[in-house]
C-alpha cells in the first residue's frame, strides 16, 4: 500500500476513513440535482485511508 | 424626556336625585408613573394601535402639548417581548442541540502489534464485514495501526476485501 505525502496528492474513493487532531466542517455545496457535497478540513497529524469492506477469508 | 402628565375626561354624576341627569366634566388629575412625550411626528394611527389591548401602551393626552406614553408601560411591554423572544430562542437552541450528534470519545489503548492482531482476528472470526474505521472504533485502536495490521492479514490470506459493489452500509 502506498502512502502519499506530497502537496497535491489526492485520494478519490467512495469511502475514506480519516483521523486528525482537528476537523473543521466547511460549507455545504450544491452538487448536481439533489446531491449535496460537504466539505471539511483536517488539521494536525491528519491521516486518511481508502477503505473497503473486509471479512475473514472463507477457508475450504 | 420624562414628563408628568394629567388625564382628561371623567364622567361625574350630577344631581343623583334626578334620573338621567348628569354630564361629562373634564377633570384633571395627576397620573401615577413617569410619562414621556411621543415624537412630534407620531400619528393618530400609531396612538390608536398602541392603545389597543395588544399594544399594552396607554397613550394619554397632555394639556396642549400632544400625546405621551407611560414609561412603565413601555418597560413592561419591552420586558414581555424580550422574555418571549428569549423563550423562543431557548426552544430553538434546544432543538439545535438535539440535532447535533453527540461527540463520542474513544480512548485509544496502547497494545502491542501481536495483541492487536489477535483482537482483530477475533473480531473477524464472528463473521462480520468490517471497515478499518469500525475496527478502530470497536477495539479502541489507532487507525494507522489497524490499517497496518489489516494489510498484513490480507497478504497472509486471513482476510479479504468484499468485492460486492452493491454493498451499502
Amino acid at each position: 500500500m502506498t502512502t502519499l505525502y506530497k502537496e497535491g496528492d489526492a485520494l478519490q474513493a467512495e469511502r475514506i476513513a480519516v483521523q486528525a487532531r482537528r476537523i473543521d466542517k466547511g460549507p455545504v455545496a450544491q452538487d448536481s440535482s439533489r446531491h449535496r457535497i460537504q466539505t471539511a478540513k483536517l488539521r494536525g497529524s491528519a491521516y486518511c485511508v481508502i477503505q473497503k469492506p473486509l471479512r475473514a477469508t472463507v477457508k475450504t | 424626556m420624562a414628563v408628568p402628565t394629567r388625564e382628561f375626561s371623567e364622567t361625574v354624576p350630577h344631581r343623583p336625585r334626578m334620573k338621567g341627569a348628569g354630564y361629562k366634566r373634564v377633570a384633571l388629575r395627576e397620573l401615577p408613573g413617569v410619562y414621556t412625550h411621543l415624537p412630534a411626528r407620531t400619528t393618530a394611527a400609531f396612538i390608536i394601535a398602541y392603545n389597543t389591548p395588544k399594544g399594552n401602551f396607554r397613550a394619554v393626552k397632555v394639556e396642549e402639548r400632544g400625546w405621551a406614553v407611560n414609561v412603565r408601560d413601555i418597560i413592561d411591554t419591552t420586558k414581555a417581548e424580550l422574555l418571549q423572544r428569549i423563550e423562543s430562542l431557548e426552544e430553538r437552541l434546544k432543538s439545535l442541540e438535539n440535532s447535533i450528534p453527540k461527540e463520542r470519545v474513544v480512548i485509544l489503548r496502547e497494545v502491542s502489534i501481536e495483541e492487536a492482531k489477535k483482537e482483530i482476528l477475533e473480531l473477524f472470526s464472528k463473521g462480520q464485514t468490517l471497515y478499518y474505521s469500525d475496527i478502530a472504533e470497536q477495539l479502541g485502536l489507532d487507525l494507522r495501526l489497524v490499517v497496518e495490521i489489516c494489510n498484513k492479514l490480507q497478504t497472509e490470506g486471513e482476510i479479504e476485501v468484499v468485492d460486492d459493489t452493491l454493498q451499502r452500509r
